[in-house]
């Protein structure tokens, strides 16, 4: 802070703006470390008599299952619960534990208190503090109930000794107790309450949305240093793939029907507007598509009832842009060649020769394969995940019917720009254009 | 185009033809880690653009047409006219189709992936015909079991089984479902104890390798346009990661030999015309059982005044294929072939017995092809139009039925490939092909010819068309021509598929199958090249 | 090839990919309005080439493709035109093709050749020169495929999801049904 010096007045005024800077720097040390011990206790709750037994462990199993643990806890699928998935971040990166029982490399040693602090408060055994990729931070809107249940599932996981590598993130992002800095600023421990005035229905839709399924973690924008932001479910970005707003102004789900969106949870395929793929694929595969359908219901009478994001008459909608194509006839008297290694080779030879095999030639789709126009997708103003999909197919795997895209990661970047700007121009938002350097950064 | 400054010119193995075979065992031998470098005639072929090449052809009933030809890697071509490439000096035709490029032949191919039974390993000692192998059945099955797995084989199920050739592991994939057409003919043919069965198929019934499965599309021959079926490509595209050194367009030319008559080096003229050597431990010749003749009958030298590998002359002989004959008709009830893979049955249990000792079996492949075009160009060149054209195309489209069978030849010395004196642009040797059919085959021929009357007659058939005997179509199943035995006067290989004269030159493929048996003979070559890179491995300890 | 949910993601990549790219990143077809320009075909020409294909409703734009073609291939098409219609309802008095066939080339042989060269463009996609050498000038909406198109797709496109091929096309159900109702 610049000031004049030289008068007595103004030194005297400095002096005692530093004791005010001074004091409010103390305050705030004491607040933030008041608010830092705070968030570092663990509420640990006390089992009701009679609660326990079998019953307790098939509810933390429904738990487990609606908070999708076993996704990312699990890198080899003969090893459930044993840890390895990699998370690449800009600081390195982390690998998941091992919450099997097992007591060297899993969580065997950890009291119930110990479980549930991880869970809710981001903090592991011996204090260690946990990086947010573990979503503590919408975890901790966790029950009671369902956090006792939980641990009662979490001890009966069969014991794996595997040992996840070690995270390889760099100073001085690997010093973990910095963690909580970090959360004074983006971490809010504490229950998820019902909301008084909305229905029961809504307050289980709500709890599911933001404290188990976790949706926010993806759906909602972060922060410069990647909390979690205020615009809540409006859409988020996870680098490779882009969470879509999911409120209720057409650029979110404003033109689907509730039973299109319990469909899509419990499915992840809405006949002519979506497909679930990269993370919400698993998202449906692991977990939505497991639970009751009164939840998924729930769920979706809790995201109905979200105001629209940003300004809705100025966002166009994502679905039911774009038509059929209609120029093969033309395209097959031309005859084009297809040049694969060439950086010029046509839209439409492209979208001919990879795509309308199983997309059908004028973009209709045929039997599970989608329609192309009126997708939700292409009708979104961010390319990003149209062109993930081109690099890297869809995979699905839904009440034993298996649902496969594959990759064209096959096509040069240039080749993946053109055909996926053609995409947008004819079957969904004309207004988008992809760069080969953008896809670059997106393989 | 290889420049030998900044590529290397030698490895552990050098492996000539990227096909399935050199594919996969090239997978084999860099996953025990040894260096491989492949050496390819032709050019990288690309999905997308063999896609592209067939829907703008102007002859899809030729399965060659969406294959580029390069100068320096010439093809057979008889659609629409002989490219006078593989010339005939009969009396039989012998109209050998096949790929010159990454991925080589399986790149339209019908996918079926049988194994062998016992006894085609026996056919001298069982039946007094043809000869016996240098193996067993048994000492096979542990490198069909690996084929299947990095091909990705669908098979088996409560109506095959194992379809008589033993197992010690599962089929990768569940069997593909029979369509209806086939379900409606198992039944009516059933009654002429017949069995039509589901066939086991290089073709994903669900995911596999990252490959998605197959959807219907019915154009296995001549591309697969999403990728379901297996070709070689997938095999040689997984080696590069494993790091593979693949040279294209690369025609090899010349073995050279040196002390103990050991291969020490391969010779090949590039596209531009340029010659190259390259330098391994090993080779490994898997480049068709035509092409492949024809690199060692050209690489003679003091040492081998006839060409490598070839002392007792043995090399190129006991051509062989699966002469085919077939019957179309229409039945008497809708059966709506053209949907779903092109050739998902057969009837298979007319492939042993002891009447071998006697005349050819058979075994009847039950075509799923679409036959809309083929019925249209006949019937708009009687002179049909209009709604008439249209409702009898439908009619009989709905109604169309077409069966093939496969004899199965005998390794005669005298049917055979020699070099011409004619050359082609890159001056390299064409090839002859002298072939004959024996009576042993139209034998087989007559007792087929019962077997498709009486299918026709269980499914009610009208306008029957049976092909002649003697006038017998090729099934692309290039064998005999590299023949694995335990003489070397009547074979080119041991059992260890390694060639009696030449220590560290091993085959692979089809070529080296001493008796053609009734099957198509892909996954039986794709075998034997894992045999031969475990022979590699094993001498390279 | 999946990927897992990412954290700690850089936030700047979601802004570029809406860059405003220049013209020049369309596809040149599309810029160019349409892969090929072929003028409308003469009245007669479209006549002729819907007696000949009956009642199936055969693309329009094949036909003023297959014109198009034709022309540069045969000399005094629209006159041959004209003259195949006026003869059309003359053909439908012989009993088979085959006396079709020959009637057309009493009256003229150029009459017969049209005739053939209509269908095999209009049914098969395929297109001759003088020389013989065969272009292929439509595939997918050719009228053979229309003929068959509600039970098969043309080869090399998806006639639906796998294992599709285990039952008989819908309108095979529908007339199973029909016939045991």
């Amino acid at each position: 802070m610049l000031m004049k010096t030289g008068t007595i007045k103004a030194r005297a005024r400095r002096r005692a703006l530093a004791w005010a800077g001074l004091a409010v720097a103390v305050a705030a040390g004491i607040g933030a470390g008041s608010v830092i011990w705070q968030q570092a206790q663990i509420d640990m709750p006390v089992a009701k008599p009679g609660q326990g037994g079998a019953a307790l462990v098939e509810r933390g199993r429904a738990v487990a299952l609606a908070s999708d643990c076993v996704a990312c806890h699990t890198s080899d699928a003969s090893k459930p619960y044993a840890g390895g998935m990699t998370f690449d971040t800009p600081f390195g990166r982390l690998y998941s534990t091992n919450i099997t029982q097992d007591p060297v490399n899993g969580i065997g040693t950890f009291t119930d208190a110990e479980i549930v602090g991880s869970v809710r408060n981001g903090i592991s055994q011996h204090g260690r503090r946990l990086y947010p990729a573990m979503p503590y931070t919408s975890y901790t809107g966790m029950s009671d109930d369902d956090a006792l249940a939980l641990v009662a599932y979490l001890r009966t996981i069969k014991p794996i000794d595997s040992k996840p590598p070690e995270n390889t993130m760099s100073f001085p992002f690997n010093q973990r107790w910095a963690m909580a800095f970090w959360n004074l600023m983006n971490f809010k421990s504490g229950r998820q309450l019902p909301v008084a005035g909305k229905s029961e229905e809504w307050n289980r839709g709500a709890y599911l949305v933001q404290s188990l399924e976790h949706c926010g973690e993806c759906h909602t924008a972060r922060n410069f240093i990647q909390g979690l932001g205020s615009a809540h479910l409006a859409g988020g970005d996870l680098g490779i793939w882009k969470a879509y707003d999911i409120t209720s102004g057409p650029g979110g789900v404003g033109t689907w029907s509730d039973n299109e969106l319990f469909t899509y949870l419990k499915t992840g395929a809405v006949h002519g507007k979506a497909n679930a793929a990269g993370p919400m694929a698993e998202a449906v595969e692991n977990s939505l598509n497991h639970l009751p359908d009164a939840d998924l219901h729930a769920m979706v009478a809790y995201l109905r009832d979200l105001p629209a994001n940003g300004n809705p008459g100025s966002t166009p909608a994502r679905t039911g842009q774009g038509q059929a194509y209609t120029g093969t006839t033309a395209l097959r008297a031309s005859h084009p060649q297809y040049d694969p290694n060439s950086d010029a080779l046509g839209a439409e030879v492209m979208f001919n020769a990879n795509c309308a095999t199983c997309h059908a030639v004028t973009g209709k789709g045929v039997g599970e394969y989608p329609r192309l126009f009126g997708n939700s997708v292409l009708g979104a103003t961010d390319s990003t995940n149209v062109v993930s999909v081109l690099l890297r197919g869809v995979r699905r795997k839904v009440d034993g019917q298996e649902v496969f895209m594959p990759s064209f990661a096959n096509l040069s970047d240039a080749q993946v720009a053109t055909l996926s700007t053609f995409l947008f121009k004819q079957f969904g938002n004309s207004k988008v254009q992809v760069t080969a350097a953008e896809v670059a950064k997106l393989r | 185009m290889p420049d030998s400054n900044s590529t290397p010119m030698s490895a552990d193995v050098v492996i000539i033809g990227a096909g399935a075979a050199g594919g996969a065992a090239a997978v084999k031998l860099l996953r025990k880690g040894l260096s491989v470098l492949m050496l390819e005639a032709g050019a990288p072929l690309d999905q997308g653009m063999l896609v592209s090449n067939y829907r703008n052809g102007a002859y899809k009933n030729n399965h060659m047409a969406p294959y580029p030809m390069m100068p320096w890697a010439p093809h057979p071509n008889f659609v629409p006219h002989d490219n006078g490439y593989l010339i005939q000096k009969g009396p039989a035709p012998y109209t050998a189709q096949y790929i010159r490029g990454v991925g080589g032949t399986t790149w339209h191919w019908a996918g079926q992936a049988w194994r062998l039974i016992p006894n085609d390993f026996r056919m001298q000692s069982l039946y007094g015909q043809s000869v016996d192998w240098p193996i067993s059945y048994d000492e096979l099955e542990p490198y069909y079991c690996e084929a299947e797995v990095e091909m990705g084989v669908s098979g088996g199920g409560a109506l095959a089984g194992d379809y008589g050739s033993p197992r010690s592991m599962p089929y990768p994939m569940d069997v593909l479902p029979l369509p209806y057409a086939f379900e409606r003919l198992r039944q009516r043919y059933q009654s002429v104890g017949l069995e039509l069965l589901p066939g086991p198929q290089a073709r994903n019934s669900t995911a596999y390798d990252d490959r998605p499965a197959c959807c219907g599309n019915n154009n296995c021959m001549p591309i697969c346009p999403i990728g379901a079926q297996y070709n070689g490509s997938m095999s040689v595209r997984r080696a590069q990661g494993l790091g593979l050194n693949l040279i294209s367009n690369a025609v090899v030319f010349k073995l050279e030999t040196g002390e103990g008559n050991r291969i020490v080096a391969a010779h090949f003229i590039d596209q531009n015309k340029e010659v190259h050597r390259v330098t391994g431990k090993h080779f490994l010749l898997t480049a068709n059982a035509m092409e492949s003749v024809k690199i060692l009958l050209m690489s003679k030298d003091e040492r081998n005044p006839n060409g490598v590998a070839n002392a007792t002359d043995q090399v190129g002989r006991r051509l062989m294929d699966h002469p085919a004959s077939a019957v179309e008709y229409l039945a008497d009830e809708p059966l709506y072939v053209g949907r779903g893979p092109m050739c998902p049955g057969s009837i298979n249990n007319t492939r042993d017995g002891a009447f071998r000792s006697e005349r050819s079996a058979l075994r009847i492949d039950v075509h799923n092809d679409n036959p809309t075009r083929y019925l249209t160009e006949k019937y708009v060149a009687q002179g049909y139009y209009g709604n008439e054209l249209n409702d009898k195309i439908k009619r009989d489209a709905e109604r169309f039925v077409l069966l093939k069978s496969m004899f199965e030849m005998l390794p005669d010395p005298e049917n055979r490939i020699v070099l011409s004196d004619q050359k082609d642009a890159w001056g390299i040797p064409k090839m002859e092909v002298h072939y004959r059919f024996p009576e042993y085959v139209h034998r087989g021929y007559d007792v087929c010819r019962e077997h498709f009357a009486d299918c026709v007659k269980a499914s009610g058939g009208t306008e029957v068309k049976f092909s002649e005997r003697g006038q017998y179509t090729n099934s692309q199943h290039i064998t005999g021509t590299l023949s694995m035995g335990s003489d070397p006067h009547t074979s080119v290989c041991n059992k260890l598929a390694q060639a009696h004269d030449h220590e560290n030159l091993y085959f692979g493929g089809t070529g080296v199958m001493p008796t053609a048996a009734l099957v198509n003979s892909t996954l039986t070559g794709v075998a034997l090249s894992l045999l031969a890179a475990d022979s590699i491995i094993k001498a390279s300890v | 090839m999946l990927s897992r949910r990412e954290f700690f993601v850089s936030s700047g990549a979601g802004m570029m990919l809406l860059t405003l790219g220049a013209p020049t990143l369309l596809p040149k077809a599309l810029a160019a309005g349409g892969a090929l320009e072929v003028p409308v075909a003469p009245a007669p020409f479209i006549a002729l080439a819907d007696q000949l294909c009956g009642q199936i409703g055969v693309d329009r734009e094949l036909i003023n493709l297959v014109h198009h073609k034709l022309q540069s291939t045969l000399p005094g098409l629209d006159t041959l035109v004209e003259q195949l219609l006026a003869t059309l309802p003359e053909l439908s008095a012989p009993n088979t093709p085959a006396e079709r066939l020959q009637l057309l080339a009493s009256k003229d042989p150029a009459l017969k050749n049209l005739f053939l060269r209509m269908n095999t463009a209009l049914y098969l996609g395929t297109v001759e020169d003088a020389e013989g050498a065969r272009e292929c000038v439509a595939f997918e909406s050719v009228a053979a495929y229309q003929a068959v198109s509600d039970f098969v797709e043309p080869p090399s496109y998806c006639t639906g999801s796998p294992n599709f091929w285990v039952n008989p096309p819908a309108y095979a159900l529908q007339k199973d049904a029909e016939r045991h109702a």
